[in-house]
């Protein structure tokens, strides 16, 4: 991949606040926590499945990015810089815990003993739409943690994030046709994974 | 090309990583197809649904807890530097003025402790006999004599030689 160069960030208001940071204004980072910090906490959540890993990981993320402002030198849009920062430390927690995402094809522990994880039948009648929704939101939760971990970053990039291609290959440091091949393949994960879950 | 290898398409046609004919052809089969209609509507919907993991909030201290992390991470010098450095920016010249006063305060008393220390340690060592000479050059001081020492040694000279 190219190395592009430094001044073409110098117009990302991000970048500007990370310089500001790096020549002594603390006001400039805290603008730049409070408007990533729930991002970055999502990003981390969604890819790691534990919202508790997810809270001590996300701060971790910002101490190093404090911690770099005496060096930092922009050679990336800040946002792309700052999600690589949370890749990287994500993908070492899930190395150091041999954190394991949770298939909808896996047993689960019941009063019964192992039973398999069911997946609801549309036409059952539902008690509310509460319910429903909180059913829904596990359904994908499982179906995103059961992705390999490539794949479940681009979705949660592309798919959360809202990332572009060319943000979610320079985050990944792979092609942007890597990525949209990535995609291609989780979509299809995905879909036997949600099969038949309230499908129109 | 077959409807089964064109459905194999769908999730690259939805990602736009199909090359310029493929994606034509597929177009063509699409408006046709209803089949392979269902198909990418099925794939949208899917993607649609992913929707329902909605975001998460961060725990409310989130702001508090970073920065009590980051000043644990700090060495004890580096944090008296810093505190010595917060305490004189021109910005606050009350606190500097306060850290200036401080530290004169306890150097001048710093100073003081370790003179007296000293006297009382070189008086404890003394003999009998140089106990009495400083005895006698406190009273002589005391008597404005040695003050005009030089001078009554200066009369003896001239005394003696004449």
């Amino acid at each position: 991949m190219p190395q592009e160069q430094p001044s073409q960030y110098m117009s990302d208001p991000d970048t500007l606040l990370m310089l500001e940071f790096q020549k002594g204004d603390a006001s400039s980072f805290e603008t730049l926590m409070r408007k990533y910090y729930a991002r970055i906490f999502n990003f981390i959540y969604r890819f790691v499945g534990s919202r508790e890993v997810a809270e001590d990981l996300t701060q971790e993320v910002f101490i190093k990015v404090h911690q770099a402002a005496p060096t930092y030198q922009p050679r990336a849009k800040f946002q792309t810089w700052v999600y690589t920062i949370a890749k990287n430390i994500s993908l070492n927690e899930l190395r150091r815990k041999k954190f394991s995402g949770v298939s909808i094809d896996d047993s689960v522990p019941t009063q019964e003993g192992q039973v398999k994880r069911q997946v609801e039948d549309v036409d059952a009648p539902n008690p509310s739409k509460e319910i429903e929704k909180k059913e829904a939101a596990q359904v994908v939760q499982e179906a995103v943690q059961s992705l390999p971990e490539n794949q479940r970053m681009a979705v949660v990039l592309r798919r959360y994030e809202k990332l572009s291609y060319e943000d979610i290959a320079k985050t990944m440091d792979m092609s942007v046709s890597a990525v949209k091949s990535l995609l291609s393949r989780a979509r299809e994960s995905l879909r036997q994974s949600l099969a038949g879950y309230m499908r129109q | 090309m077959k409807c089964e290898d064109l459905k194999n398409l769908i999730p690259d046609f939805l990602e736009g990583a199909l090359d310029p004919n493929q994606e034509e052809g597929f177009r063509q089969h699409l408006g046709i197809c209803e089949e392979c209609q269902a198909q990418l509507a099925d794939y949208e919907h899917d993607w649609e649904l992913l929707g329902e993991w909605q975001e998460a909030e961060p725990d409310a201290g989130y702001v508090s807890r970073f920065w009590t992390r980051i000043s644990q991470q700090k060495s004890w010098n580096q944090r008296l530097r810093e505190a010595v450095q917060n305490a004189l920016v021109p910005q606050k010249p009350a606190r500097a003025y306060a850290a200036v006063v401080g530290i004169l305060i306890v150097g001048v008393v710093a100073f003081h402790t370790t003179r007296t220390y000293q006297t009382r340690y070189m008086l404890s060592r003394m003999s009998p006999e140089d106990m009495e000479i400083v005895e006698f050059m406190e009273l002589a001081e005391n008597l404005d004599i040695l003050e005009d020492l030089e001078f009554l040694e200066d009369m003896e000279i001239i005394e003696n030689e004449t």
